[in-house]
């Protein structure tokens, strides 16, 4: 197991009340997998990864049963050396790429500041030229064929898919154990999006590097994952192996994701309404107690003001009193 | 009868001056003429910088074409007045969040089109903006609410309601659901699929998922470098697609296997 986060809970401490922006969730990743985190706006996706990578600030606390990394409990750990940890073995790239990048400073600059002083042999004065090397050996890696342009020029003069792939470059360049890719691919062009999850794809399986993908676009999630966690308000709803959670849903909200897309019904005529949950997902302040989908779930009965145990059936995870399909 | 929207050669040439004596002309949108019916839906796919953006804001009148001509219910669109065509053909933007003014009420967004092009007095213009809030589902409370205390499903419908408060009959929507979550753009789109059979608008919908294509679309334009290079009944060119372009753009979104 590489990673298995057990009832992590994210609390927001504000002056009169404190919410649990994630209220245990649980989430464990095999090693050299692509996983998929798939939830709404505000479902906590990005949280997760911030809390995870420990960039939160200290407004947020963070509690969890247990954070292991690779058999290392992170939380228990020290702030210095969890940020080793972290810093070693994960890389996170971001959504918007050209926005994420320093607009002042050319390609080049940039990657030549993210390169760690370890990966140098030769003596120092050497430096400027290995440098070079490497940067563009990254550059080439993550399938850049005009890398002397890409290195020369400034991120407004990049596509948007040149731009998230030169974030990859700059991700992988420790080689890290996990990449947490957030929204990699938000408001691409369809044929950008499909070489972004190529080249995801193609690193983990060359460089058996674990990719954390966290995104609303289910369709993605279903091409390229092959577990995945779906979250709604910070709760974990069901987990587990992508294929099965399509052949067979326990949880009323997955099936409903899943029929909200018109392609994975193919006998949905055109023109036709589709399946959709009444209403919209709570703000923090207004969190309903209990399931927090029980307003929305057209099986929500008595027992769902309590927040339903995760169960576990034949590889999925799924938290739900009143679950589907198990007749 | 005559058909609603009628588009005869209707193009977009940019000119440039490289130098004074000299100018440089760039086309983002060559000759093009179509017809839309009530009750029918036009999506135009296609990658950046092809064209469908441009031909959007064409038909919403942000831009005036180079040549062509359109025609709303037979009566050619640039002799009739301004107001004409702003009533009758409306624009949804891309991205709610930053098409809403922030620093007023929704109430007062709605009022604006309203002010500009009817004369209904204040009383009716309340009247009326409940009712479109209604129609598009939201509270009339919402009036007094800020565009930045809604959700974005929330604003999205805002933005809906701006274009149906003057009953269009064309409602142009620049990439509707880019930005949204699956479970809200199911709703959206029953939304638009309900008021288009209570009320026989016509959409034009500018959009790279073809999915939501698939299933809103009568028919569909695809676009590149300012041409049309298929077009037609969307189901037909879904299961059969000739443009190489076409078949790219299924197939990078899995809807199509290559052989």
């Amino acid at each position: 197991m590489l990673l298995d986060v057990r009832n992590l809970t994210v609390k927001l401490n504000s002056t009169n009340l404190t919410i649990n922006a994630i209220d245990k969730m649980s989430l464990s990743m095999r090693d050299g997998s692509i996983h998929g985190l798939v939830g709404e706006t505000g479902s906590g996706k990005s949280l997760f990864a911030k809390a995870l990578i420990g960039t939160l600030s200290d407004k947020w606390t963070v509690q969890a049963d247990r954070m292991f990394w690779q058999g290392e409990d992170l939380l228990k750990l020290s702030t210095d050396k969890r940020r080793q940890i972290i810093n070693r073995d994960m890389a996170m790239i971001f959504q918007e790429p050209s926005r994420s990048l320093d607009p002042t400073v050319t390609i080049g600059e940039q990657i030549n500041e993210v390169i760690p002083k370890s990966e140098f042999q030769g003596s120092i004065f050497s430096r400027r030229q290995e440098r070079l090397q490497i940067a563009k050996n990254l550059l080439i890696r993550v399938g850049i064929k005009h890398y002397q342009q890409c290195y020369d020029s400034y991120p407004h003069e990049l596509s948007e898919g040149l731009c998230q792939k030169v974030m990859i470059a700059m991700a992988i360049i420790r080689s890290p154990k996990l990449l947490i890719a957030d929204e990699p691919t938000d408001a691409m062009e369809s044929t950008t999006k499909i070489q972004i999850m190529r080249l995801l794809q193609k690193l983990n399986t060359q460089k058996n590097m674990s990719v954390l993908l966290i995104t609303h676009d289910l369709e993605s999630v279903i091409n390229y994952a092959e577990e995945m966690t779906l979250l709604y308000s910070g709760q974990s709803v069901e987990s587990g192996a992508v294929k099965e959670l399509l052949k067979r849903p326990y949880h009323p909200y997955t099936q409903n994701l899943f029929k909200s897309i018109p392609k994975f019904n193919t006998d949905t005529r055109p023109k036709s309404r589709l399946e959709t949950l009444p209403g919209s997902t709570p703000p923090l302040q207004h969190l309903p107690i209990g399931c927090r989908l029980g307003p929305r779930c057209p099986r929500a009965q008595k027992e769902c003001v309590y927040t339903p145990k995760s169960v576990k059936l034949k590889g999925h995870v799924f938290s739900c009193h009143h679950p589907i399909n198990l007749e | 009868m005559s058909v609603l929207l009628e588009v005869n050669d209707l193009s977009k040439t940019y000119k440039r001056k490289v130098l004074p004596w000299k100018s440089k002309h760039i086309t983002a949108l060559e000759k093009i003429s179509f017809s839309l019916d009530k009750y029918q839906t036009l999506a135009i796919v296609g990658e950046t910088g092809s064209g469908k953006s441009t031909l959007a804001k064409l038909l919403a009148g942000a831009e005036k074409p180079s040549t062509g001509e359109i025609l709303l219910d037979g009566k050619a669109i640039f002799t009739t007045e301004h107001k004409e065509r702003c009533k009758n053909i409306r624009m949804i933007f891309q991205d709610p969040a930053t098409s809403l003014n922030p620093s007023v009420s929704i109430g007062q967004i709605l009022e604006e089109p309203l002010k500009l092009n009817t004369n209904l007095t204040a009383l009716e213009r309340e009247d009326k903006i409940k009712k479109t809030l209604a129609r598009v589902g939201l509270l009339s409370d919402y009036m007094w609410h800020y565009p930045h205390m809604l959700s974005s499903g929330q604003k999205q419908r805002v933005a809906l309601a701006r274009a149906l408060i003057l009953d269009p009959k064309i409602i142009v929507a620049d990439k509707p659901f880019a930005a949204m979550d699956p479970s809200t753009r199911s709703q959206m789109v029953n939304l638009l699929l309900e008021l288009q059979q209570t009320f026989g608008i016509a959409y034009i919908f500018v959009s790279h998922n073809l999915n939501i294509v698939k299933h809103i679309s009568d028919q569909i334009f695809v676009m590149q470098d300012g041409k049309v290079v298929e077009q037609g009944k969307t189901l037909e060119i879904l299961k059969a697609p000739r443009h190489g372009l076409t078949q790219k753009l299924l197939y990078s979104q899995q809807m199509l296997r290559k052989n």
